[in-house]
């Protein structure tokens, strides 16, 4: 676990239960966060400590997770960030899932790497987590 | 063509072939003429008073229309219902004109009559039309009501499953803190689960509307007053505009009070939420005689087209927890639409929101039961 313990992950959810929540999984399993409430908040923390994963809602108030993800996709300097949409909404929601659809050729910004359904499921999340990690092959941030 | 032949082939044509049914009837009542179309529609004439023949009736209508240009001279036009000769029933539009003799005294009168019986059956089978819609788009609000109540328990789920794991491991790190935390989080979410199935409940349970003639504009009146002290204690102003040539319409009091105080509340919120020092919210109402709309407007934090487009879908909230279930816009979404209307809304991030109820007034509710004491059932 010791080159997991290097990771930073960031949360976004305006539920801060569902942050404490995520927070604790994550550092249990030797991660390290960050963490927004809303997205108009989310943009500096992200520029600024540069996670090695995303972990966005979508409904939010104000400005939606879909319209934070549009932003860091086409940000060159955000944009290999691998995202995970946790979303109470399911991936095949009609909604949510024809607004990613629609995103891909309307804005020119790829589908984000992956989804989970809240509520979720430790293991699942965590083995997501894992291979979006490993995915991205960002070689950790070993010894930071 | 003689001078006679012309004059015998207008009486031919003209008198006989228009697509109008023509009687020529005198001072005592009685038919004297009539073409071929109207013997055609309304059977034997000859010898017979107009109400017999128009309406089967055996004494005059109480609203003659005849008798009115027998008395001054002028041309009317008035619509009338009348019966066939196979006793079917007719709708008609009917011209009245004098004609005079030589001296000008009024001796006859002549009816020209426009069938428009189809014109009453289309306007019957658009008003059916008009129900099965509202129906249909009852039934897709339920439909997207049970969509939303699975976003709305997942989350709470999501609390609940947070809370437990929270409070497991803080027991078995012997961390007083993460156990404090976890036993809060499974607190809130349960009081939050409460809280949403008993509005759901009430909201399943729905209730009967008891439709009466209201004034919209008092409704606005009263909900402002109910917000205004509350509102003002946080900064927000909220102003009453009420539209001068709005009348009294028939309506579910209760279920507009309660769309009118769930408009206002999140625009009260809306305010509070945003950056700037104060708030303004603005209930007015218009009528432009077709419709009447009731429109809240707020300069709070807008929304933007993900949030927009999913408020009403689901029991959706971007309130801090225990705030909203999520209900209120889909209650008002339901109540408005039981009136025949629909929601507008019209949002900014940043800079605000208008919600608007909009109810065409040829379809809102018919008075239900008795007019008065019955309010509150």
């Amino acid at each position: 676990m010791a080159e997991e313990r290097s990771y930073l992950i960031m949360l976004v959810d305006d539920e801060p239960d569902i942050i404490t929540y995520l927070a604790m999984i994550l550092e249990d399993a030797g991660y390290s966060t960050v963490f927004a409430s809303d997205t108009e908040s989310a943009l500096p923390v992200l520029r600024k400590s540069k996670p090695d994963l995303l972990c966005l809602d979508i409904m939010m108030p104000r400005r939606s997770g879909i319209s934070m993800y549009t932003e860091i996709k086409k940000d060159p300097e955000l944009k290999d960030i691998p995202v995970l949409i946790v979303s109470a909404f399911s991936r095949l929601d009609d909604f949510v899932g024809e607004r990613f659809k629609r995103i891909v050729p309307e804005q020119g910004v790829p589908q984000p790497e992956a989804f989970i359904e809240k509520p979720i499921r430790v293991e699942t999340f965590l083995e997501m987590v894992k291979s979006l990690l490993s995915g991205s092959n960002a070689g950790g941030k070993a010894g930071t | 063509m003689t001078p006679g032949s012309i004059q015998e082939w207008i009486h031919e044509k003209l008198f006989h072939q228009v697509p109008v049914d023509i009687a020529v009837i005198d001072r005592k009542y009685r038919i004297v003429e009539a073409n071929r179309n109207f013997r055609q529609r309304y059977g034997e004439w000859r010898g017979k008073h107009c109400y017999e023949v128009y309406k089967a009736r055996d004494s005059r209508c109480a609203r003659c229309v005849a008798a009115k240009t027998f008395e001054d001279g002028g041309v009317r036009v008035n619509e009338e219902q009348g019966i066939d000769k196979q006793g079917s029933k007719t709708h008609y539009m009917v011209h009245l004109a004098p004609l005079r003799d030589d001296s000008g005294g009024i001796r006859f009168v002549i009816e020209m009559s426009t069938d428009v019986t189809r014109v009453h059956e289309l306007q019957e089978q658009l008003r059916v039309t008009e129900v099965e819609k509202i129906e249909a788009e009852r039934l897709a609000a339920v439909g997207q009501t049970v969509a939303g109540l699975a976003h709305g328990v997942k989350n709470i789920l999501m609390g609940l499953e947070g809370g437990m794991y929270v409070l497991k491991s803080g027991i078995s790190r012997q961390d007083g803190n993460r156990i404090a935390r976890g036993w809060e989080m499974l607190e809130g979410n349960m009081e939050r689960i409460s809280k949403f199935v008993r509005e759901f409940l009430d909201f399943a349970r729905g209730s009967e509307p008891s439709v009466s003639m209201a004034d919209p504009n008092e409704l606005v009146r009263q909900v402002v007053d109910l917000y205004k002290e509350a509102a003002a204690k946080d900064n927000v102003e909220i102003v009453a505009r009420p539209g001068s040539n709005v009348q009294p319409v028939p309506m579910d009091v209760d279920g507009i009070h309660t769309c009118l105080a769930n408009l206002v509340s999140n625009a009260v919120d809306a305010c509070m939420v945003s950056n700037k020092k104060t708030g303004k919210v603005v209930v007015k109402t218009t009528d432009d005689g077709d419709q009447l709309v009731f429109e809240v407007t707020d300069d709070g934090v807008g929304m933007d087209y993900d949030v927009k487009k999913k408020i009403f879908t689901s029991f959706f909230s971007t309130k801090a927890v225990g705030k909203g279930t999520g209900l209120g816009l889909l209650v008002t979404k339901r109540i408005t639409m039981s009136h025949g209307g629909r929601v507008e809304i019209l949002s900014e991030q940043g800079k605000g929101s208008t919600f608007r109820l909009i109810f065409p007034k040829k379809r809102l509710p018919k008075v239900t039961g008795g007019q008065e004491g019955d309010g509150n059932t």
